[in-house]
């Protein structure tokens, strides 16, 4: 057996809530046996803030579930889960086992499950604010919790429901909504509410922040920690961000493909990783800090869940490994005090520095230099879409078109020939919107978007000598949009959608070939998918032609959508949030090949996302966006290290970074962004901007121009703004 | 350009073709391999195997349907009556022990002397008890009740022969009527004659049990060399019930008595006699010695029905030779076949018996090694000519029609197992085939005036009603032997005078008396036989109509299989077409065309099915169109949905991007991904259509002239408990309906394991 992680945790911290000893667990799938949990040994005492790292598939989930007694019916199990000393998952009761129990046990099973379920340990699952019933209102649907598991009338629930929705943040008038009338944020504390609402003594929240956005992620995380602060609830964090995690745990377990490689207090395991993997990781995250300086990712893939084991499991992506970690499985071993690691060299790794000692991450990535010739200019754009509340509403309204989404709304860009040109904003400020217009998916409602064609063109040379594109001018089936499509392309957000499943990578590629009408010829066709395949890094291209989108992993997948992108050698590619979808370890691998990409063809690209840290990494210049307008705009650098615009400067603080310094409550914004169809007359950052004063509400603010090509749109100057805000302070 | 570079040209293009060779195999390879994967992961799915064997099975039967549908067409096809209609078993009686090969034991007499008496049929067993069983009566249906007679205790010697007629025994002298009884008369193997007079009457003339009113007895000495005969016709010639009958005390034919004649063998010296024995008193007439030295082969009484005894012969047949002898003995004349014996079976048409006319003549069969000959002998002078030749060297049993004055309507000649039907000399009417395997045809077939018909019997007991004018349905029933019988007696027609129907009677080996019907009774449907007396095999047995189930049954598949996949198949055509126009495109159209499905689809299909196909002509295209109509709209909607779907995906705008037409969306992205549904659908309303054709068959709202399983099944609908009945014929449909839906509702599962890899995992 191994060591037990906290296993000389001082007793006086309080009693174990939940041990986890030796436990494997492996799903029998038509496929095979696929492996999520080998040897986890984990307890969690009273108190306890454990965070839990991982990539997909990693286990995490399924080591979650577990400890709430949810065991799949086609998984077999070792060792044990007991929570409060009593057993939820086990060998004999849990997965195909459960099967297999006499009728009575299941019974008795059952109810020692719904007992322990809610009152001892709660579980926040993942997006499990979309999991509310649209029909009942959120105190019908916390109410319930109490229903079941206890014995109080209906006053007394009555109180209780507004306890914990005040103890989770929110007003006690959002009990009487429904959930759509909620937004993402409040659902979101609602069920972090209902999790509350038995006061159990273990909080599982499983990815609590993923699908919001930064703002109100910062939020939420503030929310846990009070929770965290007063009630002294034990509280597992799982989620693939360190800086969720650093924030909300002081503990952290970094799980790999089922194996714990590496646990300890969290500053420690941050700032000096025992693992190579947790180094590597630590690695791949792009981050504010460190800004441009060149990261690798992790090369390869995790290993299949489904192939027999051997060694350690991380040793054929790990540039240290040697024969001994392809063949010996390493043990998790206590390396320091308090420092677990999974690793046959783990002491080797003992002070080594994670912000500069590696020799390989510090070289900064390259300048770009730009050529000063515009390919794309928007000239006013808007992009409202007609609101329909019902056929009848928009039959017989007397207003009609009175009521619109903006989604754009009067935008103008220039964006140069050669550059990566950053859109920045949380969802809803009309981002994809601006990315569908400009490679004409959707047609603009107004405005002008002209594309300079290159001088340099050789493909098309014959006809409009002035070489301009008026993309929303130009009709379907027109040359134009023909000859645009082959010069602009987009690469879609989820790479799991982009790729026609029936389709394989060779017919997935082709694709704009055959549209276009290319070649003829299959040899050439080969020749060019090949390379289009290569120039993405999945090599050799034969390798890849004849398999499915399903046999892909996330990474190969949105290679794949990029060299489709790429296949006709456009100019112009615009990316919506390219790696938003994809593990962490792949992101890095994936930016370096955007600025390969560039570097290579002297392609654009417009590059659409709302993680900042990868803006920074990619892009040499940046729009943030809110609400279809565009509210500032510089070179990357200067936008991120001196933010003018109040939004700018509330989403930089509100990522979190693993660090203590790091507040929530220093994000200075009020509210959640709110839609596009009633915007305020004056700023659109009005409602939320906590320096708003009376001139913001009804007149449009100008744009203030601050130094070289870098804009802010504001009533207010810096020093306006920073009275102001020293005004805030006095008042409070 | 010099030839180095043409030769580097030439490799260089040799070189690509060669390329392209290995792309293009590369490609094919690369589906293959896929088809074989998808193939395996449907084959592993239990239904989807399940769905896939029980499909090609039902593909194969279908396939191979005209060569194991035996009639080409089933759905006019009706089994020969000879097989669906049997007479009518009124009676069976267990009446004492029979041995094998006794014959002559039974007879009968359909009438009494007044009409409210009882009717009796006699029979004799082994022993010499003779037993009377009760024909059904007017006042009672009662039927089959026996009564032992009397007991001549004849052992050791069976009965040789036995027939009952009715002698006109004294008139009233006032009132001119004649007071006629009732005699059997018994011939044993020892050479005994009994005449026994019988009355199933009381003094008071009330209906009693037969009993035994007197006896006479004569020994002849020597075995009978052919079982005695009477010049009096046995009651069995239905057509005369009220027979006047000759004995003695007949006024103005006193010169013309009741005779038994008999040929004797003297078994020291091998002499033949002919003995003449008058019926009043057993006393030997005349006593006359023949002159041949072999047991004559036959013997036949002529005029029977003659005032005078002066023109009535005795017939007997000797090898080559027939011998017309007088009563007195004396020989009135002899015919000489060439190179032919007589076989002894003769017939004379009984209007020949009772006028006296130079044209009457007796039917004679006769044969040598190679062939045999039906010859016709006129009794005025023994002049003899062929009426047909055969090619067999023996004929098993001649009857004939009554006949009148000239040729008889119908003469029937049984040779081997077929029956020949000659109208005229040397013409034949036709020949009929019989059940071969059965015993001999060797009992001389009765002739039924009423009907027109013949009743052949074999000796093991199978008999038939062959209409003596044949026609496309000669047969008017037939029935196979019982086994339980073991071989029969000659059988008696019989009319029952009381109640006017004909019976046949005969006595079973078995020891039982049986009384059948003489008028067949549809016995449809039958059940699964390999074994009729046509020979046709029903392996499913038959419908209440004579059809052949298992012909149609079989012929049902491929016209299923035709509805199905037609109707599944244009349904499936239109549905992708207004599916794609409806969720593809957006506008006018659209929305038109979505309105006139959803129109069709609200409309209750059933009724739009019976109203469609009263209005269109009853064929099978109509009703595939009909069919199709009202499939479309379910599948087009679930078409839709799954391509309004899939237009949302991500990787349709991916394809818009790269510059795809909407053709090449539609056919690239929309196609392979509506392709599993497709099959889904596909196989869906292929069942759907076999059981919507089977819906309007079964209702009767179809055309039945389409053979279906569903129409297989319409007299279901009017008859609920025809499974109980006739469950060969209920089933067969039912479970080929069932398995046919099924199989297709597996294959869409096994499809669907393959689509949804979600279900594959657990």
């Amino acid at each position: 057996m191994e060591t037990n992680i906290n296993e000389r945790q001082d007793k006086e911290s309080g009693k174990v809530i939940v041990s986890i000893n030796d436990f494997t667990l492996t799903f029998k799938t038509f496929d095979g046996t696929l492996r999520a949990l080998e040897n986890v040994n984990l307890d969690i005492y009273e108190g306890d803030t454990i965070g839990i790292i991982g990539e997909s598939g990693s286990g995490k989930t399924t080591l979650a579930t577990s400890i709430m007694g949810m065991v799949a019916d086609n998984a077999e199990v070792e060792g044990y889960v007991k929570v409060k000393g009593e057993t939820v998952a086990s060998k004999d009761i849990s997965g195909r086992s459960f099967r297999n129990l006499k009728r009575r046990q299941k019974k008795i099973l059952y109810e020692k499950l719904i007992n322990m379920r809610w009152k001892d340990v709660s579980m926040v699952f993942q997006g499990s604010m979309n999991a509310f019933n649209p029909a009942y209102t959120i105190e019908k649907q916390i109410g319930e919790v109490f229903k079941i598991h206890t014995k109080l009338t209906d006053e007394q629930i009555r109180k209780k429901s507004i306890e914990v929705i005040e103890a989770a943040g929110l007003n006690k008038s959002v009990l009487k909504s429904f959930p759509h009338e909620l937004s993402g944020g409040m659902k979101q504390r609602a069920v972090i509410a209902m999790a509350l609402s038995l006061s159990p003594s273990l909080i599982i929240a499983d990815e609590p922040t993923t699908g919001l956005d930064v703002v109100i992620q910062a939020k939420i995380i503030e929310e846990l920690k009070k929770i965290q602060r007063q009630q002294k609830k034990g509280m597992i964090i799982i989620s693939h961000d360190i800086g969720v995690v650093s924030q909300l745990s002081k503990k952290v377990v970094v799980l790999y493909a089922g194996r714990i490689m590496e646990s300890g207090p969290t500053w420690d395991v941050y700032q000096r990783p025992l693992n190579p993997y947790t180094l590597a990781l630590m690695n791949s995250y792009p981050s504010l800090e460190r800004a441009k300086r060149k990261m690798n990712g992790i090369p390869g893939e995790t290993p299949d869940p489904y192939e027999e084991r051997k060694g350690c499991l991380f040793a054929g992506r790990c540039g240290f490994a040697d024969d001994k970690c392809f063949n010996e499985t390493p043990e998790l071993r206590e390396i320091q005090k308090g420092r677990y690691s999974r690793c046959h060299y783990a002491e080797k790794l003992i002070g080594i520095q994670m912000s500069s000692d590696l020799a390989q991450a510090d070289q900064n990535i390259e300048e770009y230099s730009n050529e000063n010739e515009t390919i794309m200019k928007l000239e006013n754009v808007k992009e409202y879409f007609t609101l329909r509340t019902s056929a009848a509403g928009s039959l017989f309204s007397r207003e009609e078109g009175s009521r619109y989404v903006r989604a754009v709304d009067d935008l103008s860009i220039e964006i140069q020939r050669g550059e990566i040109f950053g859109v920045i904003g949380e969802s809803g400020s009309g981002k994809t919107t601006l990315a569908r217009v400009i490679v004409r998916l959707l047609d603009a409602t107004s405005g002008k978007i002209l594309y300079f064609k290159s001088r340099k063109d050789t493909v098309d040379q014959s006809e409009d000598k002035d070489g301009v594109i008026d993309i929303t001018a130009v009709k379907d089936r027109s040359r134009e949009i023909k000859m645009l499509r082959k010069y602009s392309q987009l690469i879609f957000q989820d790479p799991y959608d982009s790729i026609d499943p029936t389709m394989s990578v060779y017919d997935v590629v082709n694709e704009p070939i055959i549209a276009h009408n290319i070649t003829r010829d299959p040899l050439v066709a080969r020749d060019m998918v090949g390379n289009a395949l290569s120039t993405v890094n999945l090599r050799p291209p034969e390798n890849y032609f004849e398999r499915f989108s399903h046999e892909l992993s996330g990474g190969e997948r949105q290679r794949v959508a990029a060299s489709r992108a790429l296949v006709l050698k456009p100019e112009f590619i615009v990316m919506d949030e390219p790696i938003s979808m994809l593990d962490v370890s792949l992101r890095a691998g994936f930016m370096n090949l955007i600025l390969e990409m560039r570097k290579q063809f002297g392609i654009t690209v417009l590059y659409i996302t709302h993680d900042l840290a990868s803006a920074r990494y990619v892009c040499d210049r940046l729009l943030v966006m809110y609400l279809g307008v565009g509210m500032e705009s510089g070179r990357s650098e200067d936008v991120i290290r001196t933010p003018l615009h109040p939004y700018t400067k509330a989403l930089l603080k509100a990522v979190p970074v693993p660090s203590p310094e790091w507040d929530p409550q220093l994000v200075e914004i009020i509210g959640e962004i709110g839609n596009a169809v009633d915007v305020p007359k004056g700023c659109r950052f009005f409602k939320r901007c906590i320096y708003a004063q009376s001139i913001c509400k009804d007149t449009p603010p100008p744009k203030m121009e601050v130094g070289k090509d870098h804009w802010y749109l504001c009533h207010f100057s810096q020093e306006e703004l920073s009275r102001i805000h020293e005004g805030l302070a006095k008042k409070s | 350009m010099s030839s180095v570079e043409r030769n580097d040209k030439y490799r260089e293009t040799e070189r690509d073709k060669e390329k392209l060779r290995e792309l293009r195999r590369r490609r094919l390879n690369f589906r293959l391999s896929r088809l074989k994967k998808q193939w395996k992961i449907f084959y592993k799915s239990p239904y989807g195997k399940a769905g896939f064997y029980i499909i090609v099975i039902l593909a194969i039967i279908a396939i191979i349907s005209p060569v194991i549908q035996l009639q080409s067409n089933p759905s006019t096809y009706v089994a020969p009556t000879v097989d669906t209609t049997v007479p009518k078993l009124l009676s069976e009686n267990f009446v004492g022990n029979t041995t094998a090969n006794s014959s002559y034991q039974i007879s009968s007499y359909g009438s009494s002397t007044t009409i409210t008496g009882s009717n009796w049929v006699y029979s004799i067993d082994s022993n010499g008890e003779i037993v009377a069983l009760q024909l059904e009566t007017p006042s009672s249906s009662v039927i089959g009740k026996a009564v032992d007679v009397f007991n001549l205790s004849i052992s050791p010697s069976v009965p040789v022969a036995m027939s009952v007629f009715t002698l006109v025994e004294s008139t009233n002298a006032f009132t001119g009527a004649q007071v006629m009884s009732n005699y059997i008369m018994v011939a044993t193997s020892s050479g005994h004659l009994t005449l026994a007079r019988i009355s199933d009457l009381s003094s008071s003339g009330s209906p009693i049990d037969p009993r035994l009113v007197s006896m006479q007895n004569v020994s002849l000495g020597s075995g009978f060399a052919l079982p005695p005969i009477s010049s009096v016709l046995p009651v069995n010639q239905p057509s005369i019930p009220n027979i006047p009958f000759l004995s003695s005390s007949i006024p103005g034919a006193t010169s013309n008595v009741g005779k038994i004649i008999a040929i004797t063998e003297n078994k020291g010296n091998s002499t033949f006699y002919l003995n003449v024995i008058q019926d009043s008193g057993l006393k030997i007439s005349s006593d006359k010695s023949l002159p041949f030295s072999t047991a004559p082969s036959g013997m036949e009484f002529y005029g029977s029905f003659f005032q005078s005894s002066g023109p009535q012969l005795v017939l007997i047949t000797d090898k080559s030779t027939m011998y017309a002898y007088r009563d007195n003995g004396s020989l009135a004349w002899e015919s000489n076949l060439s190179g032919m014996n007589f076989s002894g079976q003769l017939q004379i048409p009984l209007s020949y018996q009772r006028t006296n006319s130079p044209g009457n003549f007796v039917i004679a069969a006769a044969s040598n090694a190679t062939s045999s000959d039906l010859y016709r002998i006129y009794t005025s002078n023994g002049t003899a000519s062929i009426l047909y030749t055969f090619a067999s060297p023996s004929i098993s049993s001649i009857s004939s029609s009554y006949g009148s004055t000239g040729f008889p309507s119908s003469i029937l000649a049984i040779v081997g197992d077929e029956a020949y039907v000659l109208n005229g000399p040397n013409h034949l009417l036709g020949k009929v085939p019989l059940t071969s395997g059965v015993g001999t045809y060797s009992i001389p077939p009765l002739y039924d005036p009423s009907s027109n018909t013949y009743i052949i019997s074999s000796t093991s007991g199978a008999f038939y009603s062959l209409t003596g004018s044949l026609g496309t349905n000669p047969f008017q029933w037939g029935e196979l032997p019982q086994r339980y019988m073991k071989g029969i007696t000659p059988p008696n027609l019989i009319l029952n005078a009381a109640t006017g129907t004909e019976s046949i009677t005969f006595r079973g080996l078995n020891g039982y008396d049986y009384v059948y019907s003489a008028t067949g009774v549809s016995v449809n449907p039958i059940g699964p036989t390999f074994h009729t007396a046509s020979g046709a095999i029903f392996p499913l047995g038959t419908n209440s109509e004579g059809n052949d189930v298992w012909s149609q049954f079989i012929g049902s598949f491929a016209p299923d299989w035709v509805v199905g996949i037609a109707v599944g198949l244009i349904g499936i055509i239109v549905a992708i077409i207004f599916g794609m126009i409806i969720g593809y495109y957006r506008g006018f159209i659209s929305v038109a065309v979505d309105t006139i499905t959803l129109v069709i689809y609200l409309i209750p299909g059933l009724a739009l099915l019976i109203a469609l196909t009263s209005v269109l002509k009853p064929s099978l295209t109509n009703i595939i169109l009909v069919l199709s109509f009202t499939a479309w709209p379910f599948t087009t909607f679930t078409i839709l949905g799954i391509i309004r779907s899939v237009k949302q995906r991500t990787f349709v705008d991916a394809a818009k991007v790269s510059g795809a037409g909407t053709l090449q969306i539609l056919r690239r992205h929309m196609m392979p991904n509506i392709t599993p549904l497709l099959i889904y659908l596909t196989s869906i309303s292929i069942s759907g259509a076999v059981g919507a054709i089977a819906t309007l068959q079964f209702l009767g709202i179809a055309p039945l002239t389409i053979l279906t399983w569903g129409g297989m099944l319409n007299p279901l609908y009017d008859n609920y408990y025809l499974a109980a009945i006739a469950p060969w014929w209920v089933f067969p449909p039912t479970i080929a309906l069932t398995l046919f839906v099924m199989g297709f509702i597996f294959l869409s599962r096994g499809v669907d394991e393959l689509v949804n890899p979600r279900l594959r995992r657990r």
